[in-house]
């Protein structure tokens, strides 16, 4: 069966794909190959000269190493470093703006992410260094938040006596009653909840699953987009696969 | 002590969200209609904003 891919509506940063004719492990490779090994740049190594705020040095450390960083694929590799530096005096609130990297192309993806305050006199002062590794050192490393669900349909057996309520307590509403016939309008919206399933008295209802269609979530988080993110992996996977296939023949 | 710059579970970061929730919700706005607009939808991201407690100013006041 080929595989088909269809693109929903980007909504806040969420992107929503069906994807047709394809077995659960092969979806699922792909999305623990996003979350373990897409290469990624966040700040590892921290050298404190100075710090005065009320934050501790490793706190501070810890806060840094989350922050979201903007890499382009094409320059960097795995294991490549990125230095940056922070100063700032109080009285004020030090925000991820305030980093600056040495090389003009890397940047703290979000700019207004609050990292500590200082009041009056007190400094910081340090540098880091940001390294591309992969989801699988640390999810820090992860470039987007992703996850898939069997498509959903709903059965409706001859009991249903079109009462409604299953209309009524669905949190997404994704029901609908056309025809004299309840029906699911938009599946991929389904969160599974099985609220309709639960409150129909006459038990009319069964959620179904189809093994072999998905609703492919994504939400990337360090400024690719979903295109770069799926795009990046699939190079990774293939890329192991020809790893996997050498090594099979040197088998005698 | 200050807001988590991720989600705990997810990893969405979410700590550049916090000042502006804050300022609304201190307004008398809805917490739940914020989050929605401000796009954090799963429930492990709508906890952190909505469970934070800025203690960072309290702390400042003891600092030598």
């Amino acid at each position: 069966m080929a595989i088909s891919i269809k693109k929903l509506k980007e909504e806040s940063g969420i992107s929503k794909y069906i994807v047709k004719g394809i077995s659960p492990a092969f979806i699922n490779a792909v999305r623990r190959s996003i979350m373990l090994h897409m290469p990624c740049l966040a700040i590892e190594d921290v050298s404190i000269y100075e710090n005065d705020s009320v934050m501790f040095d490793e706190f501070l450390a810890h806060r840094l190493g989350m922050l979201p960083i903007k890499m382009d694929g094409k320059s960097y590799k795995l294991g490549d470093k990125v230095k940056m530096v922070l100063e700032k005096e109080g009285p004020c609130t030090v925000y991820s703006k305030d980093i600056k990297s040495t090389d003009p192309k890397i940047e703290i993806t979000d700019k207004n992410i609050p990292i500590t305050k200082l009041s009056k006199g007190q400094k910081i002062k340090l540098e880091m260094q940001a390294v591309v590794l992969s989801g699988k050192d640390h999810a820090k490393w992860q470039p987007a938040v992703v996850g898939y669900r069997e498509m959903p349909s709903l059965a409706v057996s001859k009991e249903c006596n079109n009462c409604g309520d299953c209309v009524k307590i669905c949190p997404v509403n994704v029901l609908e009653i056309k025809g004299k016939k309840v029906t699911m309008t938009n599946p991929e919206e389904c969160s599974i909840c099985g609220a309709c399933v639960d409150t129909c008295k006459k038990e009319a209802l069964k959620l179904q699953f189809d093994k072999s269609t998905f609703v492919f979530i994504i939400e990337p988080i360090t400024g690719m987009s979903a295109k770069e993110v799926i795009g990046g992996t699939v190079k990774v996977l293939l890329d192991k696969s020809k790893e996997y296939s050498k090594a099979l023949q040197k088998i005698k | 002590m200050m807001v988590p710059i991720r989600c705990f579970s997810c990893g969405k970061p979410l700590a550049s969200e916090y000042e502006e929730f804050k300022k609304r919700v201190d307004k008398g706005e809805k917490p739940d209609k914020v989050m929605d607009e401000l796009g954090i939808k799963r429930y492990c991201c709508r906890r952190m904003v909505f469970s934070q407690a800025d203690l960072i100013d309290d702390i400042a006041k003891y600092e030598s």
